[in-house]
């Protein structure tokens, strides 16, 4: 079980004050609670407590004194993790055996037209008896492509690249937060469909990366076969084992800082097929 | 560090001795100097800012095309009283991610983002100075000038740090730790002071599947959910205006300093980015998909398609619109 101080995502330590910096107020790692009482922008007499609850009354109290079960974000309100963050022992499951589908989009090979970007209404690149052979022999390799919900589903081409660096670095199963949806870069290769940002790894978000050692192996591996001459160089491969392009390693904190959580890879050769 | 800020002469001779002037005339409808410059070794020019008086424009210049995710360019100064010179400011690159400089009310100091940290860079003397080290996204200006705004990418774990850092005393004033729970490409950190000066407002990634735009409140720390998904956010002249999700139809929204409350100003808005330009009145709108673009008119609320392809844009102060397009800053007339 790990510690409190390691489970909260929204605090940070500051030096000068020896105090934890969250949302709404300071935490003191020494006294093991808040330096002032719980406050509210509008007036309330007890604004974040729940009165069933003599704990939450404590306005100086720290996740009600309950450090082993709750987070607090920001500073007001304990609440039980809704999602893991890294230093937590918990991580996202995903149901094991065969997948076509995720709760709300579709994966490559069982596309029913739920997306709307380019891959939407195209021939599914894997499914069984109408696939393209590379991605026959992904999908009965085993590995499992996931989306987040209203996520459109890869191009084939983009399908096919990422299905088989996935295979080449032996991971079960991958969830897809990025392809065509959201907002990018003006020049991004996401809006023509030719890259995909990928957030969980067999079962883990990303962000875990500097503390799950089995996740670490696994992102390796995947940038490393996206790096691969063999399984074709990915144009764009960013995520928290680095940034390359075209496998060569650029130095960007900024940007590196923002692939913590997330591999972004785009197909070797982006502009072929235009 | 001071020493290298300096101005080279004899670069700066160079610099001039390069600019092309392709047309020195002046938009009828919008006298400021809005000629066309070419920037020798640029193929594409982003993070344009315009000074108040609009007789200076900062910009980055990249010698690459646009493409993909990363984007780098090193500063420039362009003066374009008379013929425009070019003074390459010797500091490091910054990335391309919707973060343009700042100036102060007075239009002489200037302060810019690079991959080292925020400088300040006085655009008479030329004097540059690190004031705020880090790896650090987005930046306001407080409307008095006292204050920055900025989020520090650099702490540890899976936050950001927004902080606001006083010119006056030369210190962070106020800081939050903002999750980051947004686990796909994140392009932009924009932010704005309100503008009484008395909150920032930012588009945030806390969220796993949004990016909301949240009110920091400086004097209490406290934290309001402004709208839940917003992709642009800018200042205008007395009011700030951003792009939110309105049930599914993109959305202009206008914040209005004394409640802060979101009011419908375009719908639908095929723009989902926002720049603030020149002393705020116009915001250059951007698709990000489209590349298209428009300037806004924040006292009219007026919105002007920019007829040709620009790949980046600035309003200056009298309403003349210069656009990047490969390497040149072209004038593309007045408002």
């Amino acid at each position: 079980m790990q510690e409190a101080k390691e489970r909260d995502p929204g605090k940070d330590h500051d030096t000068e004050s020896n105090l934890d910096y969250f949302y709404a107020r300071y935490y003191s790692e020494t006294l093991g609670r808040f330096m002032t009482p719980d406050w509210a922008a509008a007036p309330a007499a007890v604004p974040y407590a729940a009165y069933g609850d003599p704990q939450s009354l404590n306005l100086y109290a720290y996740v009600q004194n309950n450090p082993l079960t709750g987070i607090d974000a920001t500073g007001h309100v304990a609440q039980p993790p809704t999602y893991p963050y890294p230093g937590q022992e918990e991580m996202e499951e995903i149901a094991d055996g065969p997948s076509t589908t995720n709760p709300d989009g579709v994966i490559p090979g069982s596309q029913s037209g739920s997306g709307s970007g380019p891959g939407a209404n195209s021939p599914p690149p894997s499914a069984p008896g109408d696939c393209k052979a590379a991605n026959c022999a992904a999908q009965q390799q085993g590995v499992r492509v996931t989306y987040d919900k209203g996520v459109p589903a890869m191009t084939p081409e983009t399908a096919e690249y990422v299905i088989g660096v996935l295979n080449a670095a032996g991971v079960k199963s991958a969830t897809i937060s990025a392809t065509t949806n959201g907002k990018h870069a003006p020049h991004s290769w996401h809006y023509k469909g030719k890259a995909v940002d990928i957030h969980v790894v067999n079962g883990v978000r990303v962000i875990y990366y500097n503390s799950n050692s089995s996740l670490r192996a696994a992102v390796n591996a995947i940038q490393d076969a996206a790096n691969d001459k063999s399984n074709g160089i990915a144009h764009e491969n960013y995520g928290p084992a680095g940034l390359f392009r075209d496998g060569r390693q650029i130095n960007n904190p900024a940007l590196q800082r923002q692939h913590e959580n997330h591999i972004h890879l785009t197909v070797p050769d982006p502009w072929g097929d235009q | 560090m001071g020493g290298s800020m300096r101005m080279n002469k004899r670069r700066s001779l160079f610099s001039l001795m390069l600019v092309t002037v392709f047309c020195a005339g002046v938009a009828p409808a919008a006298p400021d100097p809005g000629g066309a410059v070419r920037v020798p070794g640029a193929k594409y020019l982003f993070g344009i800012s315009a000074s108040p008086q609009g007789r200076v424009v900062l910009l980055y210049r990249s010698p690459q095309k646009p493409e993909g995710e990363f984007g780098s360019g090193t500063p420039l100064l362009i003066t374009l009283k008379g013929s425009p010179r070019l003074f390459p400011l010797h500091l490091p690159s910054a990335l391309d991610d919707l973060t343009i400089p700042v100036w102060n009310s007075g239009g002489r100091i200037v302060f810019l983002l690079t991959k080292a940290g925020i400088y300040s860079f006085d655009s008479a003397t030329h004097a540059a100075k690190l004031i705020v080290p880090g790896t650090l996204a987005g930046l306001a200006i407080s409307p008095d000038g006292t204050k920055l705004a900025y989020w520090n990418l650099g702490s540890t774990g899976s936050h950001y740090l927004l902080s606001v850092f006083s010119l006056a005393v030369n210190r962070t004033i106020r800081k939050w730790n903002v999750p980051t729970r947004f686990d796909a490409d994140q392009y932009g950190h924009e932010l704005v002071f309100s503008s009484d000066g008395a909150s920032v407002l930012a588009r945030t990634y806390d969220e796993e599947d949004q990016t909301p735009l949240k009110q920091f409140e400086i004097a209490s720390g406290s934290i309001r959910t402004v709208w839940q998904n917003c992709s642009g956010l800018a200042a205008g002249r007395g009011n700030t205006y951003f792009v939110g999700d309105d049930h599914g139809t993109p959305t202009l929204f206008e914040l209005q300093v004394h409640d802060l409350v979101p009011r419908k100003v375009i719908a639908p808005f095929q723009f989902d980015s926002l720049l603030s330009s020149g002393t705020r009145r116009w915001i250059v709108s951007e698709n990000s998909r489209s590349s298209k673009f428009a300037v806004f008119d924040s006292e009219t609320h007026n919105l002007t398609d920019l007829s040709s392809t620009c790949e980046n844009a600035v309003v200056l102060p009298r309403g003349a619109v210069m656009c990047a397009v490969g390497g040149n800053l072209v004038s593309k007339g007045g408002q």
